[in-house]
C-alpha cells in the first residue's frame, strides 16, 4: 500500500504529538501512540522460532515467547485462536507464527497476537520426540517386561481411532476378516490437532477403567511426523503406559515410530496388522479344534481296537484255553467211567473203592488223630493203675473190717441165742435174771436166735 | 469379564490330553478319563466360538453403548 514510511522512533513533533497537544506526552499517550503505530505497521507477520515460557491461562489464552539463538518475543495467542490450533503448544517446539505486532500499554511491552501457527520442520519436532523418547526411556517405560501379552481370543476388542479414517476400515477389515464373529468396541475420537491427545488418553482410560474390553488398538492411519504428534504426547503415553488392559498401537505407517508405539504392549506396523495381532484366524482356529477332535477320537479308537486283539489272543491263549481243556478232559472222563459202570466193572470199582478205603483208614494218614489216640490210651492206663492202687488198699482195708467183724460177732448175745440160749423180758422191757422178778400172769417176752415169742406166767 | 480359564490355555490343555493318549502311556482308565474330558473340552471350546457374535459397538460422550451398522461407522471428518 501506498504509505509514507515514518521513522518510528525518529523524532518528528507533528505526527508523534496528538492534535492539539503540547508538551510532553502521557506514558499512556505515547504507548498508545506506539501501539497504533505498530498495528499499522505490522498487521501481519509471519515469524520462526522456538516456544518457551509457554503458559495456557485459565480464560484459554495462551501466552509464550519466541525466541531465536539472540532475541526473543512475547507472544499471545487468544482463546478463539487457541482452539484453532492444530497441535499442543509447548517449551521447545519449533513453530512458525503468523499475526500482528501490538503493544501491551499497561506494560509498555510490544508483543505478537498470534492469529496462527504451525509447527516448523522436522528438526524441530525430532529433536522434540527425541527429548520426550529418551524421558520415558529413562523412566523404563518401554521395557519388555512391562509388555503385557496379548489374549488370545478377546470377548471385546476396544478401538480407539478416528471414527471416519482409513484405519478404522483396515482395522475392522482386518479383525472380521480373520474372525468373523468378534465384538469391537469403537471409541470414535480426534487424532490430530489440538486436545487430540487428551481425546485419545481419556478414551483408553474410559475403555480400561469401566473394563470394557479386553484389547485395545490405538492408533491412526499415515501422516506427516505433525499429523502424528499427538501420539508422542505426554497424555497418551501415559494413559497407555497406566492402563491394565493390553494396548497395541498402530500409528502411521511402518517408518513412523510413535512414543505410544513404543510404550503400548505390542506395536502394529499397520492397522491391518493391528488386526490380525488382536484375534486368531477362526478358520484356522475351527480346523484345529475338529483336528484334536479326530485325533482323540482316533487315539482312543486305536486304543480299544489294540486292547479288544488282545483280549481276542489273551482268549486263544494258552493259559486261558486249559482249564477249558482240563474240562472237557474231565467231561470225557466221566462219560468213559460212566459207560464202562454201564459194562458192569462196578466190582472193579468197589476194589479202588476199597483200596482207597485202606488208605484213607492208615494210620499215616490219620496221624494226628491216630497220636491224640495213643496219648489218650495212655491216660487211660495211668488212671487204670491209680486206681488199681487205690482199690487194692481200699481191700485191704475191707478184709481187715470183716475179721473184726467176726470177731466181734463171736462175742455177741446173738451166738449165745444161737447155741440154744434164750433172754426173756418183762414188758416193759427189763431183763428178767431170777424167778423173783416176774408174778403169776406178767407177759414175758421171750427172744431167741430166730426170733420172740410172748408167753404169760402161769406159776 | 474374567474367564476361568483363557480359549487359548484350554486349547492347549485338549492338546496335551491328545498328545498323552497319543504316547499311549496311560493306563486304560486314566486313558477314558482324559478322553471323556478331551471331548468335554472340544465341546467347550466349539461352543466358546459359536456362542461369539459379530457386533460393533460405539461408546458414547455420555459411556453408553451403541451398536453400530456394520457399514461406515461415519461421524465427522477428521483426517
Amino acid at each position: 500500500m501506498p504509505q509514507r514510511r515514518r521513522p518510528l522512533f525518529g523524532y518528528d513533533p507533528e505526527l508523534a504529538r496528538p492534535q492539539g497537544a503540547a508538551g510532553p506526552l502521557t506514558i499512556s499517550e505515547l504507548n498508545r501512540l506506539v501501539r497504533g503505530r505498530l498495528e499499522s505497521d505490522f498487521p501481519r507477520v509471519e515469524v520462526r522460532g522456538e516456544i518457551s515460557n509457554f503458559s495456557a491461562a485459565a480464560s484459554g489464552h495462551l501466552y509464550f515467547s519466541l525466541k531465536d539463538a539472540e532475541a526473543q518475543l512475547d507472544a499471545v495467542v487468544w482463546r478463539g485462536s487457541a482452539a484453532r490450533l492444530d497441535f499442543r503448544p509447548e517449551d521447545g517446539l519449533e513453530v512458525v507464527a503468523r499475526g500482528r505486532l501490538s503493544l501491551f500499554e499497561p506494560r509498555g511491552r510490544f508483543q505478537m497476537i498470534v492469529e496462527a501457527m504451525r509447527l516448523e520442520g522436522r528438526g524441530g519436532l525430532e529433536a522434540r520426540f527425541l527429548a520426550l523418547k529418551a524421558h520415558y526411556q529413562a523412566l523404563g517405560w518401554f521395557a519388555a517386561e512391562l509388555k503385557k501379552p496379548l489374549p488370545f481370543l478377546p470377548a471385546v476388542i476396544g478401538l480407539v481411532t478416528s471414527a471416519t479414517g482409513a484405519a478404522v476400515h483396515d482395522v475392522l477389515r482386518s479383525i472380521y476378516d480373520r474372525f468373523p464373529r468378534a465384538h469391537v468396541r469403537l471409541v470414535p475420537v480426534r487424532v490430530q490437532g489440538r486436545g487430540a491427545a487428551e481425546e485419545i488418553a481419556a478414551a483408553i482410560d474410559r475403555l480400561d477403567r469401566l473394563g470394557l474390553c479386553e484389547v485395545m488398538i490405538v492408533g491412526r492411519g499415515g501422516g506427516s511426523l505433525e499429523d502424528l504428534w499427538a501420539f508422542n504426547e505426554a497424555p497418551v503415553v501415559e494413559a497407555i503406559h497406566r492402563a491394565r488392559t493390553p494396548i497395541v498401537s498402530a500409528v502411521g505407517h511402518e517408518v513412523d515410530v510413535s512414543l505410544a508405539d513404543l510404550v503400548a504392549d505390542f506395536r502394529a506396523l499397520t492397522p491391518t496388522a493391528a488386526g490380525e495381532a488382536v484375534v486368531p484366524c477362526l478358520l484356522d482356529l475351527e480346523d484345529q479344534l475338529a483336528r484334536e477332535r479326530r485325533k482323540l477320537g482316533r487315539t482312543m479308537g486305536d486304543r480299544l481296537r489294540r486292547l479288544r486283539l488282545e483280549l481276542d489272543s489273551l482268549g486263544r491263549s494258552w493259559a486261558l484255553r486249559e482249564p477249558l481243556n482240563l474240562l472237557h478232559r474231565t467231561d470225557q472222563r466221566l462219560d468213559d467211567l460212566r459207560r464202562r459202570l454201564a459194562e458192569g466193572l462196578r466190582g472193579r470199582l468197589r476194589l479202588v473203592q476199597r483200596r482207597l478205603d485202606a488208605l484213607a483208614a492208615a494210620p499215616a494218614l490219620r496221624d494226628p488223630r491216630h497220636r491224640l489216640e495213643r496219648e489218650r490210651a495212655r491216660l487211660d492206663g495211668l488212671r487204670l493203675r491209680l486206681e488199681g492202687r487205690l482199690r487194692s488198699g481200699l481191700d485191704r482195708a475191707a478184709a481187715t473190717l470183716e475179721r473184726q467183724e467176726r470177731l466181734l460177732e463171736g462175742l455177741s448175745p446173738l451166738r449165745v441165742l444161737e447155741r440154744g440160749y434164750s433172754i426173756t423180758r418183762r414188758a416193759d422191757g427189763g431183763l428178767i435174771r431170777s424167778t423173783t422178778e416176774v408174778a403169776p400172769g406178767d407177759r414175758v417176752s421171750t427172744r431167741l436166735a430166730d426170733g420172740e415169742f410172748e408167753s404169760r406166767v402161769e406159776a | 469379564m474374567a474367564k476361568k480359564a483363557g480359549f487359548e490355555d484350554r486349547l492347549a490343555e485338549l492338546e496335551q490330553i491328545v498328545a498323552s493318549l497319543e504316547d499311549g502311556e496311560l493306563s486304560l482308565e486314566q486313558a477314558v478319563e482324559h478322553y471323556q474330558k478331551g471331548i468335554k473340552l472340544h465341546r467347550e471350546l466349539r461352543g466358546h466360538l459359536e456362542r461369539m457374535e459379530k457386533r460393533i459397538e460405539q461408546l458414547t460422550a455420555d459411556d453408553r453403548l451403541v451398536d453400530l451398522d456394520d457399514g461406515d461407522p461415519a461421524t465427522e471428518d477428521e483426517d
